[in-house]
């Protein structure tokens, strides 16, 4: 049934039913009508309707009709001549009706008054009951949105938590062989670059090598006579001079033990900024103090050295160590470092170069002097392998000397040990042995350390003195 | 035989209200037709002249004469033992009585003088009058079911030339501009619904057109529960438009009549509704309530509301408003309906139940 009825055959009400809805759903796509429907507009108005609103008996009313007496009636009569008689006849017997009639008023009317009192009253309490209800009623509500929100929370979470959790398996499902993968390849990958590092550095010491024997055969194709050289089958050694890079290489072995061999004291002269290596030979120590960062330079009277240290790129000169020390200012040198050089001089010339370097040296700075141990048989017993050596020097003496020159804080430090398999072996301590032949073995094993000490004892020592 | 005299009596005559003017009218309608007329009440409005007491009656009673009497309220013991001791031929001319429920917790007072209106109708009434006539249709079923015999119809009676007189200025001056003005005309009473009328509003002015408002022309004179009731929704609602007249004069109300876009009636019981002719009259559209005698005063004229559904209500009002052709054609409907009750026609059918039924019966 539509809502409207026209009984006109000129008006269709069905086209004005859909011009209505039209409308409508127009207003309502504009958003005018919201979502009102009619249900929610039925809601809207049953709460203004509702029954708190239209009061029943206002307490007013109730006040002013608790009075049932009735005392608007009134006694007429339309009759002209026996209307005189009837109203005094009814008037009497209205009189003996309220006789009786009236006391029964007066005590409803007393009642009714009692209870529009009561009613007054109750309606009051009700009411505070009622904004009490309502105030609850404000308060449930906002619970119930508040648990409403908060349950939402947890569904959210609850939801993030399971995506998390399939997230995560497919992570693992996913990316973990992807990293496997990744790692093997990274480690087949470092492997593949250790390795090539490895042949790299291996190819890097055979160039080196390779250089040095270039440099080397260079060196010794300027030393042959032009006349020799055409015939080269018939080698002699009419040079007096001996290769001493040749000689260093196999007697004192390779460039690499001695940076290792002076690693021990370039902490002497850490921040230094002017060092003097004199005899620096292959210039290991000064290549040390580069990579170090300390300014040193070295001197040498072998002229291969020299060459050799420049190619290094090396801060050297071809000079006598006297020579040299004067040509420096006094107070400027800030370390010393003299190796395998003592052995080779006079004594005179040790005792003016001891004095010279004293005097070039800054306060307070260390001067070191390594030489061969004449104390140990062994070392000594191979120190005339080299030809240039002239005789050792004894640590006391060496110590004497810089004491003597002005050097303070003098210390002793012994080196490069023989090789154990070289030494005297001890007896081993046997099981089951009886306790006098344990006693033996000790004492055999303490005159054996004190032979090895006396025969194979550190191969060099170094006097380091401060000025 | 001299001429019979045809008199009405009621318990009261009320200024400017439905039963009130037909008694008048119907009076200048007998005495146009050569009667001695009269009308006698118990309670009399002073506004009104040429009226006379009911006790005064007894001095013109005569088994031949008709005596009308007008039912709408009750009547009370007095005046209906003063009319059953009377010789006249008694017609009854029922106006209907609301169903005491629509008072319910709005007026004690209304409920109660229905409650023995209905009961004097059944019980009393009954067994006084001759013919018991009803201004529609829906009245008669009343009628029947309370148990009358002889039953018929006669329609209100209304003489639209007394609306040729000058409208109230003031009102014309006050709403005559670009609002839309929508008419509630009667009573302002629970069974009217005037709370609907006012939810339609809402939604017109609220939704489709700002710029309109609502005038409830009618007396909410004890009434006053109902009357705080719906000034409690206007206020709920946070309509401003809305505007009580109160008890108005003739000229006012032709002014709200011709000031009036739109009537509306959301009305639940009405056993005729004379503000609908009164709109026929001043052309203005009618949308009503599809209820009680309604349907039956509309005649197919106007625009029946099947459902309370507000929203298109109020889109229905916007049409009225702005569709001019649907506009005239529901208007010229009402015109052509209006022609059914027009003052010759009704007098006429009034004519010639005093020919006919009520000469042929006998008094009580």
């Amino acid at each position: 049934m539509d809502t409207f009825e026209i009984k006109d055959e000129e008006i269709n009400v069905e086209e004005i039913m859909d011009k209505i809805r039209e409308n409508i759903k127009k207003r309502k796509e504009c958003g005018i009508y919201k979502n009102e429907s009619r249900e929610e507009v039925e809601q809207v108005f049953s709460e203004i309707s509702s029954p708190r609103e239209i009061i029943p008996q206002e307490p007013e009313t109730i006040n002013s009709s608790y009075d049932i007496r009735n005392s608007s009636y009134s006694i007429s009569s339309h009759r002209p001549v026996l209307g005189k008689f009837l109203i005094k006849g009814r008037k009497l017997v209205h009189g003996e009706v309220r006789r009786y009639v009236d006391p029964a008023l007066q005590k409803q009317s007393e009642l009714n008054s009692n209870l529009a009192n009561l009613l007054s009253d109750t309606k009051e309490r009700v009411s505070s009951y009622y904004n009490e209800i309502e105030q609850l009623k404000t308060d449930i509500e906002k619970l119930e949105c508040e648990n409403r929100t908060l349950k939402s929370k947890i569904e959210q979470l609850n939801s993030e938590a399971k995506k998390l959790n399939i997230e995560s398996e497919q992570l693992k499902s996913e990316i973990i062989p992807n990293i496997k993968k990744e790692m093997e390849s990274i480690v087949s990958k470092k492997i593949e670059l250790s390795v090539s590092k490895e042949v790299e550095s291996v190819i890097s010491a055979i160039d080196l090598d390779l250089d040095n024997k270039a440099w080397l055969s260079r060196i010794l194709e300027t030393r042959i006579p032009k006349e020799y050289k055409q015939v080269t089958n018939f080698p002699t050694t009419t040079d007096s001079e001996i290769n001493y890079y040749v000689f260093e290489e196999k007697f004192r072995g390779p460039r690499e033990n001695i940076l290792k061999h002076f690693a021990g004291f370039i902490d002497y002269f850490a921040n230094c900024t002017n060092v003097l290596d004199i005899g620096c030979g292959r210039g290991e120590f000064l290549e040390l103090a580069r990579d170090r960062g300390i300014n040193a330079r070295g001197i040498d009277v072998n002229e291969d050295m020299i060459n050799f240290c420049k190619s290094k790129g090396l801060s050297v000169e071809l000079k006598d160590a006297i020579e040299a020390l004067c040509g420096i200012d006094d107070k400027s040198l800030d370390g010393i470092f003299i190796s395998q050089v003592v052995e080779h001089l006079s004594p005179d010339y040790l005792i003016s170069m001891l004095n010279l370097c004293n005097r070039k040296m800054k306060y307070g700075f260390y001067i070191i002097i390594e030489t061969v141990n004449p104390l140990s048989l062994f070392s000594f017993a191979n120190f005339y392998i080299d030809l240039s050596h002239v005789k050792p020097v004894h640590p006391e003496t060496l110590k004497f000397l810089l004491n003597t020159t002005g050097f303070r804080d003098i210390e002793t430090k012994f080196s490069s040990p023989v090789p154990s398999e070289i030494k005297l072996q001890k007896l081993p301590d046997l099981e089951g042995l009886a306790e006098k032949s344990r006693l033996l073995v000790g004492i055999c094993n303490q005159n054996i350390d004190m032979i090895n000490n006396a025969l194979y004892g550190a191969q060099d020592y170094a006097i380091i003195g401060k000025k | 035989m001299g001429k019979f005299q045809i008199h009405q009596i009621n318990p009261i005559i009320s200024y400017g209200d439905a039963i009130g003017n037909e008694m008048v009218e119907i009076r200048e309608v007998l005495r146009e037709f050569g009667y001695e007329s009269d009308i006698y009440v118990k309670f009399i409005h002073p506004k009104l002249e040429d009226i006379k007491n009911y006790a005064d009656y007894i001095k013109v009673s005569s088994p031949q004469n008709i005596l009308i009497m007008h039912h709408a309220t009750e009547y009370g013991s007095e005046l209906l033992d003063f009319i059953r001791s009377l010789p006249d031929k008694k017609i009854l001319l029922y106006h209907n009585i609301t169903p005491p429920i629509f008072f319910q917790n709005f007026s004690s007072a209304h409920e109660h003088a229905t409650k023995n209106g209905i009961y004097e109708l059944k019980h009393e009434i009954k067994n006084i009058v001759d013919v018991a006539l009803a201004v529609s249709e829906f009245n008669r079923q009343d009628l029947i079911n309370a148990g009358f015999k002889k039953t018929g119809v006669l329609p209100y009676l209304n003489n639209f030339n007394k609306f040729d007189i000058t409208p109230d200025r003031k009102v014309i001056q006050k709403y005559s501009d670009e609002f839309v003005n929508l008419l509630v005309v009667g009573r302002i009473s629970p069974n009217k619904k005037v709370d609907d009328a006012i939810k339609c509003f809402y939604y017109y002015n609220k939704y489709i057109n700002s710029r309109s408002r609502l005038l409830l022309v009618g007396s909410y004179q004890g009434m006053d529960l109902y009357y705080d009731y719906l000034n409690n929704l206007i206020l709920k609602l946070g309509l401003k438009n809305v505007y009580f007249t109160g008890h108005i004069n003739l000229d006012e109300l032709i002014s709200y009549y011709k000031i009036g876009d739109v009537f509306l009636t959301m009305s639940e019981h009405e056993g005729f509704c004379v503000p609908l002719l009164e709109s026929m009259h001043f052309e203005v559209p009618i949308l009503a309530y599809n209820s009680t005698a309604i349907p039956e005063t509309l005649g197919g004229a106007g625009i029946l509301i099947n459902n309370k559904n507000y929203i298109e209500i109020a889109e229905l009002i916007n049409l009225l408003v702005e569709d001019q052709v649907l506009r005239n054609r529901i208007i010229k409907k009402q015109s052509e309906r209006l022609k059914f009750f027009s003052r010759e026609r009704i007098a006429g059918i009034l004519k010639h139940y005093i020919d006919t039924d009520f000469k042929d019966t006998d008094s009580k």
